[in-house]
């Protein structure tokens, strides 16, 4: 059997045309924003012919800073996301008193700028002036003062708890509203089934906010990678590079005035951002869809 | 309530809240008020041809907001657009608006980077501003020279200083040291005297500005030998051990700070200022402050090998980019800068004019070794781009010797490559 469709009305068409024609300036805009810079990049890597990459390729760091950026990331969203999910824990419970008080403070670290963060941090971990060390010291935990920044050895893992106390109140903050949406009965239900704390954390609230986990790994992931100003207030990259990143690698050839390294920084960095951005895409798309 | 705004698909009336009406409002009220600016700043600075833009450092600030006024005077018609840049951001803004074009008409810039400017053709030549009010001859030996590439000069220069030793006399007094230390021998025996309890014998800046750790490496290598020709530091792998020696091994030893890694020059001065760093190769600012403090500060010529060492000249000078809409009025004010009585007033550290040295504030006790390591005992530093390239490399390198991660006759090696 053969239908014949009417063409669909001029006003039917305006109403599907209104939301293109709505998002449309916004679009051009971000359009303008990402990818002229993106496209400058690119082009001023081929037009060098690829020296910068070699450059880049050949420098005799250049592995340690991708072991850099790579434990740097990992430790940082790591740190995040254990400390964010036990804070949001701790806030959801109902013995806890003060709870939006607790939450106001806890979102302190995430809320001031990142560089006083970084000083204040800078000051704690000195070996000179260090609180941090005076309290161990005290306490009897440590001989002598811990060298936090300038120890090759531990210098990468103290900027990345850093990191960590910046970034953990945004996890917390995600995943406390996703607790919000685990229906109370299901908790009911397993108590009433004999399951203990860790089994409620494992089969009913890690499930239920799998999605939640995904968007925060990625973010911190994101921000990790692109983190600048931590580093550079603690410890400009130091001591002989270890805690340099490929952020910092680019500011540095950015002081040299080296913009053919700059631009081949910033096309590794955007490419792995990219994927990163590809996979939150994905993960938000399943999160809208789990929504729906 | 009756139905405003566009007709829904249903066919009923799309409303707009009114808050949403007063936040459109403020929204779009706030943009035509940016807008209006923009436009209104714009046509201003078409109309006043001749408005100079100097960019000036923070630490002179106050100075050249007194100076300006006077150059108006002098110079009707002329009218100075003072903006304030900092020492950490002016190279790279400087860069950036040399690069982009969009120039001010005098930046008040480091001397070690007019080269780089200056190799790209970003830079107007402004010899022509040296004759009968502003001879070479009474500029700091080689210093005209030293900005002068292929016939042209670059720069007029008004501020200029080395480092030389500042130690804590107190803190020898205690330790039995009757004098400054006069050779590396004797820098490093003292410096093991001093190292006490909290106070170490001395610190290097290890974070930060990378060259601030270099210019100090360089200094005990041309001390060494090593030369600076044509802005490039021509390197001997044993000065270049040595001074790394110097520096990392003092270091890994203990007689220097194990927290240089986390100093700066800030960082140093104030442990200086505590009494737990006793002596170490800073700048004139450094001694001032402690001055201004109370605190026990002594100075010396800066430890060599055999007797004085060699410190290196650094400097800030006034540029006119060559993209500046007002040369003629750029040059007026640059002309103006340089007389000995103004560059005597903006200059905190030494002034590149002989005849502005007069000036009781620079022959304190304290500038008087300063001023002998100036005259005596100092070169131009190098300003070749292919050697502010590899500092950071350099920078590095010392450090792994400060860690015990190489040895110096390795980590020299490296360097010599780096600056070959």
């Amino acid at each position: 059997m053969t239908t014949l469709t009417a063409p669909p009305p001029v006003r039917d068409r305006q109403r599907r045309a209104r939301p293109v024609v709505l998002i449309l300036p916004a679009a051009i805009l971000t359009a303008i924003l990402m990818v002229i810079p993106i496209v400058a990049t690119i082009v001023r890597v081929v037009a060098s012919g690829g020296t910068g990459l070699t450059e880049l390729f050949s420098l005799p760091n250049v592995g340690r800073v991708f072991l850099n950026t790579a434990g740097w990331t990992a430790g940082s969203v790591v740190g995040a996301i254990v400390i964010g999910y036990a804070g949001a824990l701790v806030l959801q419970s109902a013995r806890l008193r003060f709870a939006g008080l607790w939450r106001g403070l806890l979102m302190i670290p995430w809320i001031i700028p990142g560089v006083v963060g970084a000083t204040v941090w800078r000051w704690t971990l000195s070996t000179d002036y260090g609180i941090l060390n005076q309290a161990l010291l005290d306490l009897g935990l440590i001989g002598e003062p811990v060298r936090w920044l300038s120890n090759p050895d531990v210098v990468l893992w103290a900027v990345a708890l850093i990191q960590i106390w910046v970034t953990a109140p945004f996890v917390m903050l995600m995943v406390s509203a996703a607790l919000t949406s685990i229906p109370a009965e299901r908790f009911e239900a397993a108590r009433l089934d004999g399951a203990g704390g860790l089994a409620i954390l494992r089969h009913i609230i890690l499930p239920a906010i799998r999605t939640t986990t995904g968007i925060c790994v990625l973010t911190l992931a994101i921000w990790a990678l692109n983190s600048f100003t931590i580093i550079w207030v603690a410890t400009s990259g130091g001591p002989a590079g270890a805690s340099t990143i490929l952020p910092v690698l680019l500011y540095q050839a950015f002081q040299n005035g080296d913009q053919v390294l700059v631009s081949s920084v910033a096309l590794v960095q955007v490419i792995i951002g990219g994927v990163l951005a590809v996979l939150f895409a994905r993960t938000m798309r399943t999160d809208l869809e789990e929504q729906t | 309530m009756a139905e405003q705004g566009s007709t829904r698909p249903n066919g009923a009336k799309m409303a707009m809240r009114p808050r949403t009406q007063v936040f459109l409002g403020v929204v779009v009220a706030a943009v035509l008020a940016i807008a209006g600016t923009v436009v209104y700043n714009v046509a201003g600075s078409q109309e006043s041809d001749n408005t100079v833009t100097w960019w000036v450092p923070d630490w002179d600030y106050s100075k050249a907001a007194g100076l300006v006024p006077q150059f108006e005077q002098q110079h009707p018609g002329i009218v100075v657009n003072l903006v304030q840049t900092t020492g950490d951001t002016v190279a790279n803004r400087t860069a950036v608006a040399l690069d982009s074009g969009n120039v001010p008409d005098v930046i008040t810039e480091s001397l070690a980077r007019v080269r780089t400017y200056a190799t790209k053709g970003q830079l107007a030549a402004v010899g022509d501003l040296y004759g009968q009010d502003m001879p070479v001859a009474d500029f700091a030996p080689g210093l005209v020279d030293a900005l002068t590439f292929d016939g042209q000069t670059y720069a007029v220069p008004y501020r200029w200083a080395t480092n030389a030793l500042i130690y804590n006399p107190t803190l020898f007094a205690a330790a039995g040291i009757t004098e400054a230390p006069r050779t590396w021998a004797d820098f490093e025996r003292d410096a093991k005297l001093l190292t006490k309890g909290d106070v170490v014998g001395t610190a290097w800046p290890m974070k930060g500005d990378p060259s601030d750790l270099t210019l100090r490496f360089l200094d005990f290598a041309i001390s060494d030998g090593a030369k600076i020709a044509g802005g490039t530091p021509q390197l001997t792998a044993s000065s270049s051990e040595a001074a790394v020696d110097l520096i990392g091994g003092s270091v890994a030893q203990g007689w220097a700070s194990r927290s240089s890694f986390e100093l700066d020059n800030t960082g140093i001065r104030e442990l200086f200022l505590q009494g737990r760093v006793a002596m170490y190769p800073g700048g004139v600012f450094d001694v001032d402050a402690a001055v201004k403090q109370g605190a026990p500060v002594a100075t010396a010529l800066l430890p060599g090998p055999d007797g004085p060492g060699t410190a290196q000249g650094v400097g800030w000078g006034y540029l006119i980019p060559k993209a500046s809409a007002h040369q003629d009025a750029a040059r007026q004010l640059v002309s103006f800068l340089a007389r000995p009585e103004n560059m005597a007033a903006l200059t905190l550290t030494f002034p590149a004019r002989i005849s502005a040295s007069t000036d009781p504030k620079f022959t304190t006790p304290q500038r008087q070794p300063y001023a002998v390591q100036l005259a005596q005992h100092s070169v131009p530093a190098p300003n070749d781009p292919r050697w502010t390239s590899r500092v950071q490399a350099v920078h590095d390198k010392i450090q792994e010797v400060a860690l015990g991660r190489t040895t110096p006759a390795d980590a020299a090696a490296q360097i010599q490559a780096l600056a070959g």
